[in-house]
C-alpha cells in the first residue's frame, strides 16, 4: 500500500512548469501532462487532474488565454496559449527559483561550512 | 469589468471544464487502448492516474469563486428552504419574534425621537430654558414650573447678561380671530423680544417680529403657524401686510413660521408681540416662561452664576410700589436653575420612557427564550440530517455557522414583519396623542430606528440560534448517526439546557409582573384621586374669551356671560351651566397671590404664602359636580353688586383655622375676601 516516498511539489512549481512548456508552443491538458511527464523523465509523479485547478488559476489571473480547437488527434480540446504577461511572468518566476535553488544548494554541499 | 463577466459567465466555465477534463480521460484511455490494454483496465487506470475527478473539478471552479461569500449564500439559501419546509415553526418562531422586535422598535423609535434627537432648532444644545426655583416662597416652592419669570426680571436678564446670546420671555393664552370667515378662538404665544432671535428658527414667509414691534401703542403686528396659515389662508403668500382682527383689533400679519415649528412644546396658531410697558412694570407678575440662547462655550452653571448676579440688580432696579421694599425677595431665595431646552421639554417622561425600553427589552429576551426553545427542539428532530452532513465531511464550524445563518434568517425575517407592526403601532400612537408625551409629532420611525430594528434582529438571531448551534453541532453529531433514531430518549443535558431557559424566562416575566402589579397599581391609586368633578360622562366644556378691546366695561362683560349661561342653560338636555378661568385640573395659569387672614395677625416683613386662584361662575360647582362642604356657592347678584366673596378649599380652611375652628371644618364657605393687590 505504502507508496513511494513522493514530496509534494512546492506551492507555484506546477504553474511555473506550465507556463515554461507552453512558451514553447500552445498546448492542451492532456498533451501538458505528457510534455512534463517526459521532460522530467518521470522523475516528477503529477497527479494529472491536479493540472487543471493549476490552469485555471493561471487563466484567471490572465497569465495564459484558452480556446477550443481540434487537436493532431483530431479532437476537440481547449488549447492554451501563454500570454504577453504570461512570459514576463515566467521570466521573474524562473529567476527567483534559480536563486532560491542556488542557495539551497549551496547550504546542502558538503565541504563547505 | 472582467470579474463581472466572469461571475455571469462562470456556469459556461465550469461546463467546459467537466468536458475538458471527460476528454482528457477519453483521450488517455483510447492511448492505452491502443497500446493493447483493455478498454475497461484502460478506463479505471486513466482515472486512477487523473485523481479524483469531482474533486479537481470543484478544486478548478473554487479558483474562480468568491468563496466565503458563495458558502454563506449556499447556507442562506439552505436556512431559507428549511424555513419554507417547516410552516408551522416558522410561523410560530417569526410571529413570536415579529412581535418582540416590532415592540422594541416601536418604543425605540419613541425613545430615539423624544429622548434622543435634539430639538428642532438650530444648534439646539445652546438653547436653555430659565427655570428658578424660590424655596423661601411657601406654597411656591412646590410648584412643578418654580418660579416664572416677571416682565421686570426679562429686561433685566435682558440688559445685564453676559452668557446669553439673546434672552426672551413667552407665554401661551388664547384670542379671538374675527374679519376672516367664521370668528375663531386660536391658541396664542406671546414672546418678548428676543424669543425668535433665540429659538432661531427663519420664517417660512414675510419676518419677525423686529424691536420696534415691541413698543406698546406702536403698530399691532402677528405672525402665524404654518398650520394655520394653511387653514385660514390657504398659504397665499400675500397675507403678509394683510391685517386680521385678533381680539378686534386690527393687526397686521409679518410673517409665517415654517412648518413644524414649535414653541418649546407649545402648538400654535399665532404669535403676538408682547410689549410690555416698561415704565408701569414692578418687580412682581412671574407669569412668563424663560428662554435663552447661550453664547458659544458657556455653561449652564455660568449662566447660572450670571442670573443670580443680576437678581440683586434686578431688585435695586424695580419696585412693587411706594412703600414696599424690594429686598423682601431676598426671603425668597430665589436661585436660578437654568437648564437644556431639550429637558424641559422632555421633563419626567425620560425616566418612564426608559423603564418602558427596558421592560420591553425583557420582553425581547422572553421572545428569544421562547425561540431558543423552538429551536432546541426542532435542533434535536434534525439530528439525523445534522449528522449525515457531519459524516459527508461538513466542519462543525459550517455547521454552525448554517444553524447560526438559519437562525439569524428567521431573526432578520421577524424584524421585517416587526418593522411593519412598530410601524403600525407607532402610527397608532401617534393618532391616539397621548396628551403627556412630548414632541409627539416628531415621532417617526426614521434611519436610526430601522438601524436599530436590523441590529436587534441579527442580535437576537444569533442570541437564540448559539444555543443549539453550540449544543448540537459538537463533534458528537458524527458518532449519532445511528443512534439517533426515533426511539432515542433525551439525554440529561439536553434537558437542562431547556431548563435553564425556562428558568430564565419565568424568571423574567415575573419581574414584569411585578412592574405590572406595581403600575396598575399606581394607575389605581390615580383614578380614585378626586380630580374635583363627577360624572364626566355628562359634562361638556367649550373655551370662550369676551377680550377687553371689545368690550372694555367689566359690567357689561359680566352681563354677557349672564346672557350667555342662560342662553346655554334653556338648550333641551342641559342641566345647569357654570363657567371659570380654568378647568378643573387644568394647571395653573390665572392667578396666584397672598391670602391673608382677617383674624390672624401677620409679622411685619414677612410675605404669606402665595395661593392659586381662579374665578368662577355662580352654579360653576354645581355643575362640575364639586361637593361643597359648608356654605354656598355664589350668586349672580354677588357678582353684579362685585360683593367681596370667595370660596376657599378644605385644605387651606384646615391650614388657617386648624381643626379646633368649627367654621374650618366646613371648610368651604363665603368668606370677606382681602385680596392683597
Amino acid at each position: 500500500m505504502k507508496k513511494e516516498v513522493q514530496r509534494d511539489l512546492f506551492p507555484g512549481a506546477l504553474e511555473m512548469m506550465i507556463l515554461r512548456m507552453l512558451k514553447r508552443q500552445p498546448l492542451h491538458g492532456y498533451a501538458l501532462v505528457q510534455q512534463i511527464k517526459r521532460n522530467s523523465n518521470d522523475l516528477l509523479q503529477i497527479e494529472e487532474g491536479s493540472l487543471y485547478p493549476a490552469l485555471q488559476r493561471l487563466l484567471k489571473e490572465e497569465l495564459v488565454k484558452a480556446e477550443w480547437g481540434i487537436s493532431a488527434t483530431n479532437r476537440r480540446v481547449r488549447i492554451y496559449r501563454l500570454t504577453a504577461a504570461g512570459a514576463k511572468h515566467l521570466e521573474r518566476e524562473v529567476s527567483s527559483f534559480e536563486r532560491m535553488l542556488e542557495g539551497i544548494t549551496r547550504v546542502l554541499s558538503p565541504g563547505e561550512v | 469589468m472582467s470579474w463581472l463577466r466572469q461571475l455571469f459567465s462562470r456556469r459556461g466555465m465550469f461546463d467546459e471544464l467537466s468536458e475538458e477534463i471527460r476528454e482528457h480521460l477519453e483521450e488517455k484511455t483510447e492511448e492505452l487502448v491502443a497500446d493493447g490494454m483493455s478498454r475497461k483496465e484502460a478506463e479505471e487506470l486513466a482515472r486512477r492516474e487523473f485523481g479524483n475527478v469531482s474533486l479537481v473539478e470543484q478544486d478548478g471552479w473554487d479558483v474562480w469563486r468568491w468563496t466565503a461569500v458563495e458558502n454563506f449564500l449556499a447556507d442562506v439559501r439552505y436556512g431559507l428552504r428549511m424555513l419554507w419546509h417547516n410552516p408551522v415553526f416558522t410561523a410560530v418562531g417569526l410571529l413570536t419574534i415579529a412581535i418582540g422586535i416590532g415592540a422594541n422598535a416601536a418604543v425605540f423609535s419613541v425613545v430615539n425621537s423624544v429622548l434622543l434627537n435634539p430639538l428642532n432648532y438650530p444648534a439646539s444644545e445652546e438653547l436653555v430654558a430659565l427655570h428658578q426655583v424660590a424655596p423661601g416662597a411657601a406654597g411656591l416652592a412646590d410648584f412643578e414650573n418654580g418660579l416664572l419669570l416677571s416682565p421686570s426680571m426679562y429686561f433685566t436678564y435682558a440688559e445685564q447678561n453676559r452668557a446669553f446670546q439673546s434672552v426672551g420671555v413667552w407665554v401661551t393664552g388664547t384670542a379671538n380671530v374675527t374679519g376672516v370667515g367664521e370668528p375663531e378662538q386660536v391658541r396664542l404665544v406671546l414672546v418678548s423680544d428676543g424669543v425668535l432671535q433665540a429659538l432661531a428658527v427663519p420664517p417660512a414667509v414675510g419676518r419677525w417680529f423686529s424691536q420696534a414691534d415691541q413698543v406698546p401703542r406702536g403698530p399691532e403686528r402677528a405672525m402665524l403657524s404654518y398650520g394655520y396659515w394653511q387653514r385660514r389662508f390657504g398659504g397665499d403668500r400675500s397675507v403678509i401686510g394683510r391685517n386680521a382682527l385678533v381680539d378686534s383689533r386690527p393687526r397686521e400679519i409679518v410673517g409665517v413660521m415654517p412648518r413644524g415649528f414649535r414653541f418649546v412644546d407649545s402648538d400654535f396658531d399665532v404669535v403676538l408681540p408682547v410689549a410690555f410697558e416698561r415704565g408701569k412694570l414692578i418687580l412682581a407678575g412671574f407669569g412668563y416662561n424663560g428662554i435663552a440662547r447661550l453664547k458659544p462655550g458657556v455653561e449652564i452653571a455660568q449662566a447660572d452664576a450670571d442670573i443670580t448676579r443680576m437678581l440683586p440688580i434686578w431688585m435695586d432696579s424695580w419696585s412693587n410700589g411706594p412703600g414696599t421694599d424690594p429686598h423682601i425677595y431676598e426671603k425668597w431665595r430665589i436661585t436660578p436653575m437654568v437648564r437644556p431646552l431639550k429637558r424641559e421639554v422632555v421633563g419626567s417622561v425620560s425616566d418612564v420612557l426608559w423603564v418602558v425600553m427596558g421592560t420591553i427589552g425583557l420582553v425581547m429576551l422572553i421572545a428569544c427564550a421562547n425561540v431558543a426553545n423552538l429551536l432546541l427542539v426542532r435542533v434535536e428532530a434534525r439530528q439525523q440530517e445534522l449528522a449525515v452532513r457531519a459524516a459527508l465531511g461538513a466542519g462543525r464550524g459550517r455547521i454552525v455557522r448554517g444553524l447560526l445563518v438559519e437562525s439569524v434568517m428567521l431573526g432578520l425575517l421577524g424584524g421585517a414583519v416587526g418593522a411593519g407592526l412598530a410601524y403600525a403601532g407607532v402610527r397608532f400612537l401617534v393618532a391616539m396623542g397621548p396628551a403627556n408625551l412630548p414632541r409627539l409629532s416628531e415621532i417617526s420611525i426614521d434611519g436610526w430606528t430601522l438601524g436599530f430594528t436590523v441590529l436587534l434582529s441579527v442580535f437576537s438571531g444569533l442570541l437564540f440560534g448559539l444555543i443549539p448551534a453550540l449544543k448540537y453541532a459538537g463533534p458528537r453529531a458524527t458518532l449519532e448517526l445511528g443512534s439517533a433514531g426515533r426511539t432515542i430518549s433525551v439525554s440529561r443535558e439536553r434537558h437542562r439546557a431547556r431548563n435553564m431557559l425556562v428558568v430564565g424566562q419565568v424568571a423574567m416575566a415575573l419581574v414584569l409582573l411585578v412592574s405590572a402589579g406595581l403600575m396598575i397599581r399606581t394607575f389605581e391609586a390615580l383614578r380614585t384621586v378626586d380630580p374635583g368633578f363627577t360624572e364626566a360622562r355628562y359634562l361638556q366644556a367649550m373655551r370662550i374669551s369676551i377680550p377687553d378691546s371689545l368690550v372694555p366695561e367689566a359690567e357689561r362683560v359680566t352681563r354677557i356671560q349672564n346672557e350667555i349661561v342662560e342662553k346655554l342653560a334653556a338648550i333641551p338636555g342641559v342641566h345647569s351651566v357654570g363657567f371659570a378661568s380654568e378647568m378643573s385640573m387644568e394647571g395653573f395659569d390665572s392667578g396666584w397671590d397672598c391670602i391673608f387672614a382677617e383674624d390672624k395677625i401677620y409679622p411685619e416683613g414677612e410675605i404669606p404664602p402665595l395661593r392659586l386662584f381662579k374665578h368662577v361662575s355662580p352654579d360653576f360647582f354645581h355643575t362640575a359636580g364639586t361637593r361643597i362642604v359648608a356654605g354656598r356657592e355664589l350668586t349672580w347678584t354677588e357678582v353684579y353688586g362685585r360683593r367681596p366673596v370667595v370660596m376657599i378649599s378644605e385644605n387651606l380652611a384646615r391650614e388657617m383655622w386648624g381643626h379646633a375652628d368649627g367654621r374650618s371644618r366646613q371648610a368651604i364657605e363665603g368668606i370677606r375676601a382681602h385680596a392683597v393687590a
